[in-house]
């Protein structure tokens, strides 16, 4: 297809004098759209009662409980394999499409990303339109998801090439997007369903049609202004350090490769275990403050609680991978487990049965969720810093199926602690502070696996044929 | 021999204020709700004793307690 051509590695290469500050707002565009996906919750209410509103009518007084009184419409439960959906497939599209990426250049990728992302609110919105709860499964699930996934990774390698004298700057700046993402579509889907609710309509599939449109050109705005730098370009009067760091290679090694080594798997542990700590908290930050402090936390002060978390997860994704950029990746994931034990250790503390803080508890839980996003921006630059460049983006792919375990794992591992707890009499703030004693756990597995980092070694590097021949020169 | 053509500046600030000004409007968004974990608590609600303050017309809460 001669008109997309201008999508190929080839065509996006940058000519001399391009700025490559122009980029990290390219890749910003693409995350801030995808992020939208963790503002997935506003539209669970509407959803749950498209038929009721429908038949009897009432617009948004219609909408008091959790499950609508109409049979004919969707459960609470089904809706929230929507979600669920969209961030397995985030995992596996980022997993199985991250090779291909490598060879595809970043421009397609990102196209890719949005036609799937925007194709999944259109296919969702004739499910609303015509009822059907398997047309948004596979419309937001399936296909936004992949979209998700391909959007996810697309612009970690071009940044870290942009930027090989902070990887860890670049590419945090452009996770940080990931995590601004709901801040925008939270407030953009509640206007828009304002804007289009009837009194037998909530708006939902107008919503869905919009979004997808507006998230389109959005995204375009990145396929557009991205650009790979030249083969050995490097940033103006930056020399790379004569003897590099023993964790930094200046050598590559393949996706498949990387799959095979320890450092591959022992990372895939320290994320999950950070993700997964990290999960603790915000699945039961609302109802936690207000049983650690009860009487004191209304509803609504627990609601801006866990919006103020948002926030530090959203700053401590740019801030700690900035970091990573002077203490090392290694040094700073030493930093989440350790300082992050010790929080999680004291958050119990800090209620009512001890030191009876609420600003206390509220930093401690805010420092937590800087380092929750922390970890997901610190990652590609550990993995570049361990496998080089040339596939980093493809590593970084499969090693986000650490999120999906932990996805799982989290909420359940929280949920039946919790449930465990409840049964055998203990009361809800006290079954808390198991739920974070076990995430100090969790965190104390991820120290040892971080401990355990080591360069990769040389039988995994990437071999070019002059390497070959070097080799076979000295043999 | 071609002259290396800079990119201007001014376009990449457009650029950084089309991706910062939703940005900046979400956190705003959130900001807003964030307060609220600020604000004074309601004060509880208590049965007060029947007092010469007057009763409060139908549908109206009831007078509250002084926060203690």
């Amino acid at each position: 297809m001669a008109a997309l051509s201008f999508l190929d590695r080839n065509h996006s290469i940058a000519q001399p004098g391009f700025s490559r500050w122009l980029v990290p707002p390219a890749a910003l565009s693409i995350h801030l759209a995808i992020g939208q996906v963790y503002a997935f919750s506003v539209f669970k209410k509407p959803l749950n009662y498209l038929v009721q509103v429908a038949t009897v009518g009432g617009g948004l007084k219609a909408l008091p409980g959790v499950d609508s009184p109409n049979l004919a419409d969707w459960k609470f439960t089904d809706l929230g394999w929507i979600f669920s959906l969209a961030i397995v497939f985030l995992g596996l599209s980022a997993a199985i499409f991250g090779k291909w990426l490598e060879k595809a250049g970043p421009r397609k990728a990102m196209f890719a990303s949005a036609v799937c992302f925007a194709s999944g609110f259109f296919v969702s919105a004739i499910g609303v339109q015509v009822h059907q709860l398997w047309l948004v499964y596979l419309g937001y699930g399936v296909i936004g998801g992949i979209g998700l996934g391909l959007g996810y990774i697309s612009p970690v390698s071009t940044l870290i090439k942009w930027f090989p004298d902070r990887p860890g700057m670049a590419t945090g700046m452009a996770i940080m997007g990931f995590g601004g993402g709901a801040l925008i579509g939270s407030p953009l889907a509640t206007n828009l369903m304002a804007a289009f609710r009837t009194d037998h309509d909530l708006g939902v599939g107008k919503t869905f049609l919009v979004m997808g449109a507006i998230y389109f050109v959005a995204m375009m705005f990145g396929v557009f202004t991205v650009r790979v730098p030249a083969a050995g370009w490097k940033p103006e009067g930056w020399v790379a350090p004569a003897k590099p760091k023993a964790l930094i290679t200046s050598h590559s090694v393949e996706v498949n490769a990387a799959f095979g080594t320890p450092q591959f798997w022992l990372l895939w542990i320290v994320l999950c275990m950070n993700v997964t700590a990290g999960i603790g908290i915000l699945e039961q930050a609302s109802p936690m403050i207000q049983e650690l402090f009860k009487g004191r936390i209304t509803a609504a002060a627990a609601g801006g609680f866990v919006a103020l978390l948002s926030l530090f997860n959203m700053g401590g994704r740019f801030v700690w991978s900035s970091i990573s950029d002077y203490i090392g990746r290694k040094n700073t994931y030493f930093a989440f487990f350790i300082l992050g034990g010790i929080l999680y250790y004291m958050a119990p503390h800090a209620g009512v049965s001890g030191w009876n803080s609420i600003p206390l508890f509220v930093c401690i839980c805010a420092v937590i969720l800087t380092m929750y996003g922390g970890g997901f921006a610190t990652v590609p630059a550990y993995l570049r810093d361990l496998f080089g460049t040339m596939e980093v983006g493809a590593i970084h792919g499969r090693l986000l199926t650490a999120w999906s375990a932990a996805g799982v794992f989290g909420p359940v591992l929280v949920n039946y602690i919790r449930e465990y707890e409840k049964n055998k009499g203990v009361p809800l703030a006290d079954a808390y502070s198991t739920v974070l004693y076990v995430m100090v756990g969790l965190l104390m597995v991820g120290l040892v696996a971080n401990a355990m980092v080591r360069p990769v070694d040389s039988k995994y590097w990437y071999q070019t044929s002059e390497d070959t021949n070097k080799k076979l020169a000295t043999a | 021999m071609d002259q290396i053509k800079k990119t201007p500046a001014v376009l990449v600030l457009f650029a950084w204020l089309l991706v910062g000004t939703p940005w900046a409007w979400g956190v705003t968004q959130l900001w807003k709700n964030a307060k609220k974990l600020f604000a004074t608590p309601p004060p509880v609600t208590t049965m007060a004793p029947v007092t010469t303050a007057p009763a409060a017309p139908t549908g109206a809460p009831a007078p509250a307690a002084p926060a203690k």
